[in-house]
């Protein structure tokens, strides 16, 4: 099918123009709001150039007409399988059930299941579906459980960044897109474990593919269920009491007092005031009818306890980081049982998580299934009762309305078959009368009459097929439709591209408006980082093994991109869309290389090529566990696994002819090698050479520049500066190197002295590879930290060091100049006073020191405040000043050395006398 | 907020030529050796030396009154090269300035000092002793806030006629502001005095000042920047990106702060919204012109350059070229239009200046940006032959088509075919989210190419213009009077306002 002719190109400026307008005046194809919404319908349905058979064909295989109405569609994907619905009783209500069968389009709004009893009294569709709802609840039991706040938080997170609003409509923003696949009303529908055994695997009640498996683990499920459920579920409470003190194992927290006890959401740590040194012991009650065996899996950071009714269950004491620890089974018998978990932590980081496995939970928290009291729960008097006759009744309504038709349910083991009154075959339908004519005996899909004239037409062609065999793009455009895999990738054939997060028109973000909800963690990547891949060539560029893996299994090798690429099902991708995509995307010519040099040498090459001093490959992307220089961009050491040998070759050439607007650059422009002398200047012979040396992975000797050199910056007959980010002494960090072994990092925005450190000065190398980001900590020893802040002060201090200065009592940094031994003398102005201060090297008992010579000269100040130590324990002795064992320091000259008070700590302040206009004082340190 | 189905061929509007997957091979790379043999004859890169075991990533580039130059670099150090317009090039000596100050990326002259912008400030540098190494080191201006991003750069620019140092300002990241007038342009006096100047600055790439001496920057794809720029820093003027807008709370030197531009219009339309709003005064389109624009330069050596008289050079770090531009103001507007010049340099270009002679002293380094130059960092003389090329000399808007001039004369049957041309335009959604591809294409037919009659200039009429589009010009068939082929036969003219005719300004 030729999708898009091309005559259109020239028109395409105002044909989008048109359309425009087209859109706001004409009433959607969506306009019933109970009409199914299938997304590859939705989203193209306008589009003149797809058939309406095209569209029709869609729809009968996502409505799934042919279960009832034997025949095969010409779609090249299977119908879509209806859910399985084999012990649906243990993960939805049963009270959804009657609801959902009566009037499905009511339920949930965009449902593609039909209303089966359209054509009943009201009493009979009632008692009808009642006595479904008993047959299905019978399958099971469905129980109701809490979850906690915090998941509900870190599962609205997962919900908007791992792509689950590809397809279905963002929850933290009021909006709806018409592409958008129904949630339905999912608390009144769903338990938890249900939901979250539903959104781990969704393949094992829907193996169609159509809602992918995103490969989550049990955790991050249950989090995406807790907050699809957030406002039907209730957040579990527990009764906390809460202990400080330093421990390295769990104490015995009965001969403790607590410091405070109360009820808590879950587990939560933060219950008290401390952040470290505390204890907490959780309490509370399970309630069950339910007699079964259970797993339970405790995880701290640092120890806990489990015990139930008396019995330790699992411990998983003493100081460490989050690690769990596994019960063997446990029976818990029908009735209450006491609960108690006690945690404590000493310092760093803290969690505490109890899972529990087995009786249809997998891994829910044990906190949801706790409640503070021993009440039993107030019982509904509503509450749903089953009834065994109704649930036979209703087995054989499920079996003669067609339910069974489509649904799968194993009971005993065995598929209940379908006892309705077999429909006409698809190709002998007549669509006067049935489900498109609005028969009210028939099953009712609420279609609009765009939905009914497309799958008329779909049905006529079927009677009708054209002649030929199916162009295999056609195929790929169906199955990509089918899985709405234009929901996130676009594609891009020779005369068309269709799909993806944006329009590469741009023009498109307002309509799909998805756009805000495809994230990625390095901005600088721009839409690469953030948008999953395109298709063009997508089969040539992967190679088959790569192929399958991705659509069988899912993949992440993007780790800055915050979508996923999920499972869809081997059976209904393997084998079918792989081979076309393989066939249809085939290069041309393979290029072929052979090269003159053996095989090591050739690697040589392509090491050198991937390395700093050539294409700088390493800039961009990582190479296995090493990060990239600049943004870090998908994995070196793993591109010959993914990709194809052929497609590279081609792609390194001219990348943006397969990536649209990539910061990839050519780095052969036209070609043209910027190696003329290696491989004979041979730009395949390059790239087979970039290709052989990558194919060695993680293995691969590392290429230059991935690790960076030393540059140690050395005083050897005159002081160095570096002028960088030092650590410890601020952004506008001023460090200086002593030929004497001695250093200083004076920070020039609060003017004060940062740190002095003895022999090795720094190691420049952070700042001068790559982009140079990051704070660089001093290299040598015996480094000595000085306190921050702000530490001359004009204004008279009484007891307590100013914690604020307004932007006149700052001092102002003013530069420095050299003395005959290039030694820098700093300067700068405190209100009227100029400030000259020159540390310089000294040497006590052999060991470099420093000392500072400080030039007052003020134009009226008759005073000025200096915090010269700050610390816990401060003595003041005379004119040296001892801060604990810290280090000491002495001040000449000064009018009177105080001890007053910093925040919380102790200061001592010197009084510098300026009377005369002057004043020259001398600081030494000895650390 | 209902958001409407996507439907129709709207999403398909974008239609493709067919293309096909023929790969580039030695037809390609024979026309690229073409095209440098060209450029050699007319233009010559000659590698200037630099001192021994030392890295200059050169940041900026100055001259003194007494011919001795200047070369800062990103590792802090500040070389002088001495006689640096000697015909033996390879005989250039340099000695050391100063050394240990932060990201140098700004040099300029004045009365005997050196101004140097510093990542943290503005610094004058002095020689008291005559020894040849700077002895004093004294703070300006710091008076903007840097946190320890690598992205906080600072550019200088030379002194204005004012005597004022103009300095750009990266958002932190490239993206936020959460330190002070990051994002914004402010003026330095020698004296100290900071003036804020301009605001909506995302990440300048280098500094310039035009023939007229207003101060222009470069500043690169990325928020709100659909693709890298040459932007006018027009006094008061916002220039796009308003992550550091909320400064405007701190200075009344700029007047109130603009409405916030609204993410996916296009600039134009914003720009008659937000009066304060500069459009970008030149688009580079990506990957076609560059990738990361930088270091800008001024031809004002009067012929000694070529024939390119007061127009605007501006590098591309990632492409290792010098750009031209050829600047008209338009409804009290700078706009115009950029051609490809020179390629082939060592490293990634960052700066580019002229010396008395003419010749342009082009430098940089490809340290954490990649680029097509593979040395780490280079220092070049970009020096003309005295062989003019067959070049577009003017692009400049009409009210119905545009007035190209020519350095030659041109063939006039070539050039009066409307075949010879082919116009189409595009421009870039103005949005929050990083860059922008290609939209809005739209061609311009050409309908008529009327050839002056002294054969240097050529007036091409158009269906429509487009305002707010780049208009790509193709003029391949275009050959001179002695049937050369223009040396480059593309110009990216940025329209942003369509100037008005004659007729309907006298009627106004």
């Amino acid at each position: 099918m030729n999708i898009i002719p091309t005559k259109l190109a020239s028109d395409a400026y105002a044909l989008s123009a048109a359309i425009v307008i087209l859109l706001c005046l004409s009433t959607s194809v969506a306009a019933d709001d109970h009409a199914p919404i299938v997304p590859g319908y939705q989203r193209f349905a306008e589009v003149e150039e797809f058939t309406n058979a095209d569209h029709g064909q869609l729809l009968l295989n996502e409505l799934n007409c042919m279960s009832c109405h034997q025949g095969e569609s010409s779609w090249s994907m299977k119908p879509k399988q209806a859910p399985i619905l084999t012990d649906v009783g243990s993960r939805v209500f049963p009270e959804h059930f009657a609801r959902f069968i009566s009037d499905p389009h009511t339920s949930k709004p965009g449902t593609t299941m039909p209303n089966v009893l359209a054509g009943k009294s009201d009493r009979e569709k009632s008692e009808i579906a009642e006595t479904i709802a008993h047959f299905l609840a019978s399958s099971g039991e469905a129980s109701k459980q809490g979850v906690s706040a915090a998941a509900i938080q870190q599962g609205e997170k997962l919900y908007h960044e791992i792509g689950c609003v590809a397809c279905h409509d963002p929850q933290n923003k009021d909006v709806h897109i018409e592409t958008s696949i129904p949630l339905g009303d999912l608390g009144t529908k769903y338990t938890v474990s249900g939901l979250t055994n539903f959104i781990k695997n969704p393949l094992h009640v829907r193996p169609s593919g159509r809602m992918p498996q995103f490969n989550l683990d049990a955790t991050e499920a249950s989090r995406i269920a807790a907050y699809l459920l957030r406002n039907a579920v209730v957040v579990s409470k527990t009764n906390f009491a809460y202990y400080e003190g330093s421990w390295e194992q769990l104490p015995d927290f009965d001969q403790l007092k607590p410091k405070s006890t109360g009820i808590s959401n879950g587990f939560d740590l933060l219950v008290g005031d401390k952040k470290d040194n505390f204890g907490v012991v959780y309490t509370g009650y399970w309630i069950t009818t339910k007699n079964a065996k259970y797993k339970f899996r405790l995880g701290s950071d640092d120890g806990s306890r489990l015990i139930i009714d008396g019995q330790t269950i699992v411990t998983n004491d003493g100081i460490h980081g989050m690690q769990f620890k596994e019960a063997n089974q446990v029976r818990i018998t029908s009735g209450t049982h006491e609960v108690r978990i006690e945690f404590f932590d000493k310092g760093g980081g803290k969690e505490l998580e109890v899972q529990v496995f087995g009786d249809g939970l997998d891994g829910v928290g044990l906190q949801t299934l706790m409640q503070t009291t021993k009440q039993p729960p107030a019982s509904d008097k509503d509450a749903f009762v089953l009834d065994p006759e109704k649930a036979v009744a209703g087995k054989l309504h499920f079996q003669d309305l067609g339910c069974a038709s489509c649904h799968e349910m194993k009971v005993d083991g065995a598929v209940l078959n379908s006892t309705a009154v077999a429909a006409k075959p698809i190709k002998e339908v007549n669509v006067e009368v049935g489900c498109l004519s609005g028969a009210q005996d028939a099953p009712q899909f609420g279609l609009t009459d765009h939905q009914v004239k497309c799958l008329t037409a779909a049905i006529k062609r079927l009677k009708n097929p054209p002649p030929g065999p199916v162009n295999p793009g056609q195929v790929i455009h169906e199955k990509l439709l089918t899985l709405n895999c234009y929901a996130c990738h676009n594609r891009e054939t020779n005369d068309s591209i269709l799909g993806g997060v944006v329009d590469v028109t741009g023009d498109s973000y307002e309509i799909f408006g998805r756009k805000e909800w495809f994230t990625g963690t390095q901005i600088e990547m721009g839409d690469e980082g953030q948008h999953p891949p395109a298709l063009k060539s997508a089969g040539a560029k992967l190679n088959p093994q790569w192929l399958s893996k991705v659509l069988n299994e899912g993949i992440k090798s993007r780790p800055y991109m915050l979508t996923r690429m999920p499972k869809f099902g081997g059976k209904n991708v393997f084998g079918e869309l792989v081979d076309e995509l393989i066939a249809v995307d085939k290069l041309g010519q393979p290029i072929n290389v052979t090269q003159s040099e053996p095989e090591r040498k050739v690697k040589a090459h392509g090491r050198f090529l991937a390395g700093e001093e050539a294409l700088s490959c390493i800039k961009c992307h990582t190479f296995g566990k090493f990060k990239a220089t600049g943004v870090q961009s998908i994995d070196l050491t793993t591109m010959t696994q993914r990709l194809s040998k052929d497609w590279f070759q081609a792609y390194m050439l001219k990348p943006s002819k397969f990536r649209r607007g990539t910061r990839m650059p050519e780095s052969w422009p036209g070609g043209k090698s910027y190696y003329p002398d290696m491989l004979d200047g041979d730009a395949d012979k390059q790239i087979d050479a970039l290709w052989k040396y990558l194919a060695d992975g993680e293995g691969a000797a590392k290429p230059k520049g991935l690790v960076r050199a030393k540059f140690e910056i050395k005083a050897v007959d005159r002081p160095m500066i570096y002028r960088n980010f030092i650590k410890g002494a601020g952004a506008r960090a001023i460090g200086v190197a002593y030929p004497q072994q001695s250093n200083i990092a004076f920070d020039a925005e609060n003017c004060r002295m940062a740190i002095l450190w003895q022999e090795n000065f720094i190691d420049a190398s952070r700042h001068w590879t790559g982009r140079g980001q990051g704070f660089e900590a001093p290299l040598g020893e015996n480094i000595l930290q000085l306190h921050d802040g702000i530490v001359f002060s004009s204004q008279p201090v009484t007891d307590q060091w100013p914690s604020k200065f307004s932007v006149d009592e700052r001092p102002k940094f003013k530069g420095y100049r050299f003395d005959k031994l290039r030694q820098p003398i700093f300067k700068y102005v405190v209100g009227d006073v100029t400030i000259e201060d020159q540390p310089l090297p000294d040497v006590v008992n052999d060991k470099p020191f420093i000392k500072r010579k400080m030039r007052f000269s003020s134009a009226g100040s008759k005073t000025i405040s200096y915090l010269a130590a700050v610390g816990n324990a401060i003595e003041i002795n005379g004119t040296v000043i001892k801060v604990g064992d810290d280090y000491s320091t002495k001040l000449t000259n000064v009018k009177e050395i105080k001890l007053i008070k910093q925040g919380g700590q102790k200061a001592a302040i010197a009084i510098i006398d300026l009377s005369s206009g002057f004043a020259e004082v001398e600081q030494s340190y000895l650390w | 907020m209902i958001i409407k189905n996507l439907s129709s061929a709207f999403l398909l509007s974008f239609i493709l030529a067919a293309t096909s997957f023929a790969l580039p091979g030695m037809a390609d790379a024979k026309q690229n050796e073409k095209a440098m043999e060209a450029q050699s004859k007319y233009y010559q890169i000659v590698t200037v030396p630099t001192p021994k075991d030392v890295v200059l990533e050169v940041g900026a580039i100055e001259f003194m009154p007494d011919g001795r130059m200047l070369a800062s670099s990103r590792r802090g150090d500040i070389y002088t090269f001495h006689d640096p317009l000697r015909s033996d090039a390879e005989n250039i000596k340099s000695t050391l300035f100063m050394d240990g100050l932060h990201e140098v990326l700004g040099l300029a002259y004045r009365e005997g000092s050196i101004y140097a912008t510093q990542r943290g400030e503005v610094t004058r540098l002095a020689d008291e002793d005559g020894d040849g190494l700077a002895d004093v080191c004294e703070t300006i201006s710091d008076k903007w806030g840097i946190n320890g991003d690598y992205h906080e750069y600072a550019f200088g620019s030379k002194f204005d006629s004012e005597g004022n140092i103009w300095v750009t300002l990266c958002l932190t990241g490239s993206f936020t502001s959460p330190n002070k007038y990051r994002g914004w342009c402010v003026r330095v006096a020698p004296d100290g005095t900071t003036t804020p100047t301009c605001s909506g600055i995302r990440s300048p790439g280098g500094m310039g000042i035009n023939v007229d001496g207003e101060v222009f920057y470069t500043d690169n794809q990325g928020p709100w920047n659909g693709t890298c720029g040459l932007k006018w820093l027009r006094k008061g003027s916002f220039q796009g990106n308003p992550s550091g807008n909320s400064w405007y709370d701190e200075t009344d030197a700029i007047g109130p702060r603009p409405k916030d531009p609204q993410s996916g219009s296009r600039i134009m339309a914003e720009a008659k919204k937000i009066p304060q709003l500069e459009p970008t005064a030149i688009f580079f389109p990506y990957k076609k012109m560059g990738q990361s624009a930088s270091g800008i330069a001024c031809d004002t050596s009067d012929g000694k350059f070529g024939p390119f008289k007061n127009q605007m050079f501006v590098c591309d770090q990632t492409f290792s070229t010098v750009m031209r531009v050829d600047l008209e103001k338009v409804n009290g507007h700078y706009q115009g239009a950029c051609f490809p010049f020179t390629e082939g340099f060592g490293s990634g270009n960052l700066v580019v200046e002229q010396a008395s002679n003419g010749m342009m002293f082009v430098g940089g380094t490809n340290r954490g940006w990649g680029s097509r130059g593979k040395k780490g960092f280079s220092l070049e003389r970009l020096q003309w032959t005295g062989v003019t090329p067959f070049e577009v000399l003017n692009m400049k808007a009409k009210p119905d088509g545009f007035e190209l001039t020519f350095t030659k004369p041109v063939d006039v049957e070539s050039a009066g075919n409307i075949e010879s041309y082919k116009m189409p335009t595009y421009t870039y959604i103005y949005q929050e989210s990083y860059g922008s591809p290609e939209v809005d294409h739209v061609d311009c037919k050409i309908t008529k190419a009327v050839v002056s009659p002294n054969g240097m200039s050529v007036r091409l009429y158009v269906d429509k213009l487009h305002e707010g589009h780049v208009h790509e010009l193709h003029l391949d068939g275009v050959r001179s009077k002695e049937d050369e082929p223009l040396w480059h036969a593309e110009a990216y003219y940025t329209l942003n306002y369509v100037p008005e005719s004659e007729s309907s300004r006298r009627n106004q």
